[in-house]
């Protein structure tokens, strides 16, 4: 076993294979991609050179100015409850739930495993108003509050705040476990230590476990921010987009852009810039890691 | 171990890219011979023109058995992309559905035929409805005057409406558009929805617009605006998109216009709970299906009214033919052009036998009897004497969708009739 891993000439024959594969499926198209930017037109059709002209379109563009805010908006706000209600679930789960904790763990976790457009179809029934009054609607007309029954998909301030719920609710689950597997991997003697010493509830938290599964932080806000830079199916399964263009995503407007304008090279620029978007993130998110 | 180094890294990237050749293998040996009839179709072999087309193409292979027929069907996403490589790759199927802009493109280039020509020369010609003619002509055309589609459908648009509701409400079928409005406001004032629209389809909203502001203009506006010889900003315009945006206001469309989908707006209709419905009659097919239907013979047509001093008249309809479908040119011979014939003087009665469907074929068997509904879209058929222009046809894609997407801000009254106009005006090319 020794004699393998130490050999260079047989690491590079194992995993000369996977590496070919991940360069042909995530790197050419990268590289494609990026080559096509500079191009405009409809591969097939007719392509033309057009050098940095779609950069500069695409700075100039108010509708892909106003998606990226909004999509920032959104990671801003979907980040942000996906992480601290999903950590806030997992502290309920290391220190807190004794009875039918498995249970309460699946039923938490399942909407992860619901197809993403399923989820948006249930959500729009919630949020009805025509023909029958949705889930929502229905309990604000109970309770007697009417100035709340609104077209909450109709509305385009309303319509976000719908995404955002949904996909916070679909992911939670997911964090919540992997927070949890990351607490229960942290030395009960650390723990007893940190009690003895007099550290109870939040300083407990603050002090020695946060700083403990900053590793673990780490990935899941990878996750997250990767997930919501891209969003894509549940917007387009809720609102596509509407009403107007008020919760169009960049990726959705790069999608338009392409399959339905036939501006394939402008629109793969939106994806170079969506890119981007995603390194810088990661920048940020190593740079943090490495801090101290 | 050197030497087994060296061998299994030759014989993984061999693997590799032998997969890629076998690949390309299969593809040459499926290049098109003479006698292949391939038919790429956006709608499957249960719908519409899939079934039509599919059904005449199997019996003409029944009685040509040295023929090679086939059916592909993709999703309409995919159509776009789907083209573009046929035509990258020079293997156009035989009869297909170019995408929008495509149909006038190819046409015009001569990768699909002219249809009057083809249809004169095998002597089908005649098939054809004027109708369908003179809108393809207008709408599908570069010129403005060639026939370079195929009409698998022939839709008339207009208001359908409860006949019972209007009765019992004292309602006359209305001349103007303020009779129009005034009517929808007695409606509302007795708790009954007037409009039963699909916010969430967009286009049933921005016809409304593009109607009422062609009975201002005259029935080729649209087209002068792509000429350039009228704005977008024109008072007949903003009259439109007013008096819609009013309609959103006073509650005409329902409580949340924006979420009603295709489906749940027909139903609204169809089961009495809203007075008029702005459609096509492709809807007929669901009118006469007392599944979907509780209303049985009591829904009425009528065209949308004029204005007052408009130039559009009770005769300009806004009509369409279905999904176009085109012929290519290469490899339109011998047994090709008798398949085309075949399928193509059948179509008309073959539609209406099987679907009850209208179609830009006259229906020549007087013997097929016709549902209730498609009668009556046959005679108004026969009043259309001028074809509105919808802007889908006349102008570039970004103002279609521009339209589409803040059409639904315009009835929800977060976008300005002007501000809407003035968004349209910047993306005129």
């Amino acid at each position: 076993m020794k004699g393998i891993v130490n050999n260079k000439k047989a690491i590079m024959v194992f995993t000369l294979p996977a590496l070919i594969l991940y360069t042909v499926i995530v790197f050419v198209p990268i590289v494609w991609s990026l080559i096509y930017s500079f191009y405009e037109g409809i591969p097939g059709l007719g392509i033309d050179f057009v050098g940095l002209n779609n950069y500069f379109k695409l700075f100039k563009d108010p509708n892909f100015i106003k998606s990226v805010v909004l999509n920032l908006k959104y990671v801003a706000v979907v980040v942000t409850g996906q992480i601290t209600i999903g950590m806030l679930i997992s502290f309920l789960y290391a220190f807190s739930l004794t009875n039918y904790a498995t249970l309460i763990r699946t039923i938490i976790f399942f909407p992860v495993v619901l197809p993403t457009v399923a989820t948006s179809q249930l959500f729009a029934k919630i949020f009805q108003i025509t023909p029958h009054l949705g889930l929502l609607n229905e309990f604000f007309h109970k309770i007697s509050m009417e100035n709340l029954v609104v077209g909450w998909l109709g509305d385009p301030k309303l319509a976000f705040w719908a995404i955002c719920i949904m996909d916070i609710w679909k992911a939670i689950g997911l964090y919540a476990l992997l927070f949890y597997g990351a607490i229960i991997n942290i030395p009960k003697d650390v723990l007893e230590a940190a009690e003895i010493d007099g550290a109870r509830g939040y300083k407990l938290i603050t002090k020695i476990v946060l700083p403990l599964i900053k590793p673990m932080t780490i990935t899941c806000l990878v996750l997250s921010l990767t997930g919501t830079l891209k969003v894509f199916d549940s917007v387009v399964a809720l609102t596509n987009g509407g009403p107007g263009n008020t919760t169009q995503m960049t990726s959705m407007y790069m999608y338009n852009t392409t399959f339905v304008n036939g501006e394939f090279g402008y629109g793969t620029t939106m994806a170079i810039f969506i890119l981007f978007e995603c390194l810088v993130a990661m920048f940020v998110l190593n740079r943090f890691s490495k801090d101290k | 171990m050197k030497k087994l180094g060296k061998v299994l890294m030759i014989l993984a990237l061999s693997t590799i890219f032998m997969q890629g050749c076998g690949g390309k293998k299969e593809e040459a040996s499926e290049k098109a011979s003479t006698g292949e009839i391939k038919f790429l179709s956006i709608q499957n072999e249960n719908t519409g023109a899939g079934q039509i087309l599919n059904d005449l193409s199997k019996e003409f292979v029944t009685k040509n058995p040295d023929v090679k027929y086939e059916m592909e069907v993709i999703d309409q996403p995919s159509q776009l992309q789907k083209i573009s490589v046929l035509l990258a790759s020079d293997s156009l199927p035989t009869v297909f559905p170019p995408f929008n802009e495509q149909v006038k493109e190819f046409g015009t280039k001569g990768i699909t035929l002219n249809i009057e020509e083809t249809f004169k020369k095998l002597g089908i010609y005649d098939n054809l409805k004027p109708a369908a003619i003179n809108f393809l002509k207008q709408a599908q055309s570069a010129t403005g005057k060639d026939l370079v589609a195929i009409p698998t459908e022939l839709n008339v648009e207009g208001i359908w409406y409860n006949k019972k509701m209007f009765e019992e409400n004292g309602i006359a079928i209305p001349k103007t558009v303020d009779e129009l409005t005034t009517a929808a406001e007695k409606l509302k004032a007795k708790g009954i929805q007037p409009f039963a629209a699909s916010g969430k389809e967009k286009w049933p909203l921005t016809r409304l617009v593009q109607m009422i502001a062609m009975r201002n203009l005259g029935a080729d506006a649209m087209l002068r605006v792509a000429k350039g010889e009228l704005s977008v900003k024109d008072p007949g315009f903003l009259d439109a998109a007013t008096t819609v945006a009013n309609w959103g206001k006073k509650g005409y469309f329902g409580p949340d216009v924006n979420g009603l989908d295709y489906d749940t707006a027909q139903s609204l209709f169809l089961n009495g709970k809203a007075a008029m419905f702005y459609m096509g009659s492709w809807a007929i097919r669901d009118f006469n299906n007392t599944e979907k239907s509780t209303l049985g013979d009591n829904i009425g047509f009528f065209n949308v009214p004029t204005t007052k001093g408009g130039k559009g008249t009770l005769e300009d309809y806004s009509i369409n033919c279905g999904t176009a479908l085109a012929l290519t040119s290469k490899g339109f011979e011998g047994k090709t052009q008798e398949w085309a014939k075949y399928v193509f003087s059948n179509y008309g009665n073959y539609a209406m036998k099987k679907q009850g469907a209208v179609t830009g074929f006259k229906v020549t068997d007087s013997t097929i009897k016709m549902p209730t509904y498609t009668k009556m879209t046959e005679d108004i058929m026969g009043g259309v004497k001028n074809v509105n222009i919808i802007w889908e046809f006349a102008l570039n894609n970004k103002f279609t969708t521009q339209a589409s997407d803040s059409v639904q801000l315009l009835v929800i009254g977060q976008l300005s009739p002007e501000q809407y106009l003035s968004d349209l005006d910047a993306l005129v090319k």
